[in-house]
C-alpha cells in the first residue's frame, strides 16, 4: 500500500496532504518528507489527515518527532482531521493536548501562523 | 473452540495484510463494524510491535485467532526476549492496546519469545 504525500503552500505554511494508511510500513516515508521540509526551511507545517484511512503509533511517533523539529526552529505543526476514527487515536493517546487539531486546512494555516 | 494460525514475515509491508486478515476473521465471527475498526487498530499495534521486535532475527511473527462463546482472542508472538523497546512509540502503542482491547496482556513464551494476548468479549 502506497502513501500519497503532496506538498503545497498556503500562505506562509507548508501543507502536506496525506492519503492512505500511515502504519509501520508507510510512516518512514512521512518522516522523510517532514524532515525534508524542515531541512528546506519550512518551519510552519500543516499535516492534512483528511485522506488518511488508518493511523498507528508509528505514525503518531513521526508526527511527534516532526513537532519537536519545528519547535526547535520556533515553528509550528498543526493537524487537520475531522474523522472520528482518527481523532479517537489522538484522544486515547492524549495527543489532542499536544497538537492543535483543526477542521480545515485554511483554519490550520490561519491559526498556526 | 475454532482456531486459525497465520505466519507472517517480520517485514512491515505485510502489516496491512495482517490487519485485513484479522478484520475478516472478526467479521465472520459476527463482530460489529465499530468493534472491527478498533480491533484493526489494536491488531495493527500488536503486529507492528512484534515485527519491530523480530527485525534483527528476521523470525516470522505468529498470529493465532481463537473464537469461543465468550470471547474472540488474538495472540501475536514474537521471538524477542527483551519484550519490546521502551521508546515514545511503544508508550503510545500500549496506550492504544490497553484502551481498545477488553483484556490485554503480554507474557514470555516457552520458546523464549513474547506473546501479546488481545481478548475481545462477545456481546
Amino acid at each position: 500500500m502506497e502513501l500519497g504525500l503532496d506538498v503545497r503552500k498556503v500562505g506562509s505554511h507548508s501543507v502536506v496532504d496525506v492519503k492512505g494508511e500511515i502504519d509501520v510500513y508507510t510512516a518512514p516515508k512521512l518522516r522523510e518528507k517532514l524532515i525534508e521540509l524542515v531541512s528546506d526551511g519550512s518551519y510552519d507545517v500543516v499535516v492534512n489527515l483528511e485522506g488518511v484511512d488508518f493511523l498507528d503509533s508509528t505514525g503518531l511517533g513521526v508526527l511527534v518527532g516532526a513537532l519537536k523539529r519545528v519547535k526547535a526552529h520556533d515553528g509550528s505543526l498543526a493537524l487537520v482531521c475531522t474523522q472520528d476514527k482518527i481523532l479517537k487515536i489522538f484522544k486515547i493517546t492524549g495527543l489532542t493536548k499536544v497538537f492543535p487539531i483543526h477542521s480545515s486546512v485554511e483554519e490550520a494555516a490561519g491559526e498556526a501562523g | 473452540m475454532s482456531r486459525v494460525e497465520i505466519e507472517i514475515p517480520p517485514n512491515p509491508v505485510f502489516a496491512g495484510v495482517a490487519r485485513l486478515a484479522v478484520a475478516a476473521l472478526a467479521r465472520s465471527a459476527g463482530m460489529d463494524e465499530e468493534r472491527v475498526e478498533e480491533l484493526k487498530i489494536a491488531a495493527g499495534e500488536a503486529c507492528a510491535n512484534a515485527m519491530l521486535a523480530n527485525e534483527d532475527t528476521q523470525a516470522p511473527v505468529m498470529l493465532s485467532w481463537q473464537e469461543s462463546a465468550e470471547a474472540l482472542i488474538l495472540e501475536v508472538k514474537d521471538r524477542s526476549t527483551s519484550g519490546s523497546s521502551s521508546d515514545d512509540r511503544m508508550a503510545l502503542s500500549v496506550a492504544l492496546l490497553e484502551t481498545l482491547v477488553d483484556d490485554y496482556e503480554r507474557h514470555p513464551t516457552d520458546d523464549g519469545g513474547t506473546c501479546a494476548r488481545l481478548s475481545f468479549h462477545r456481546g
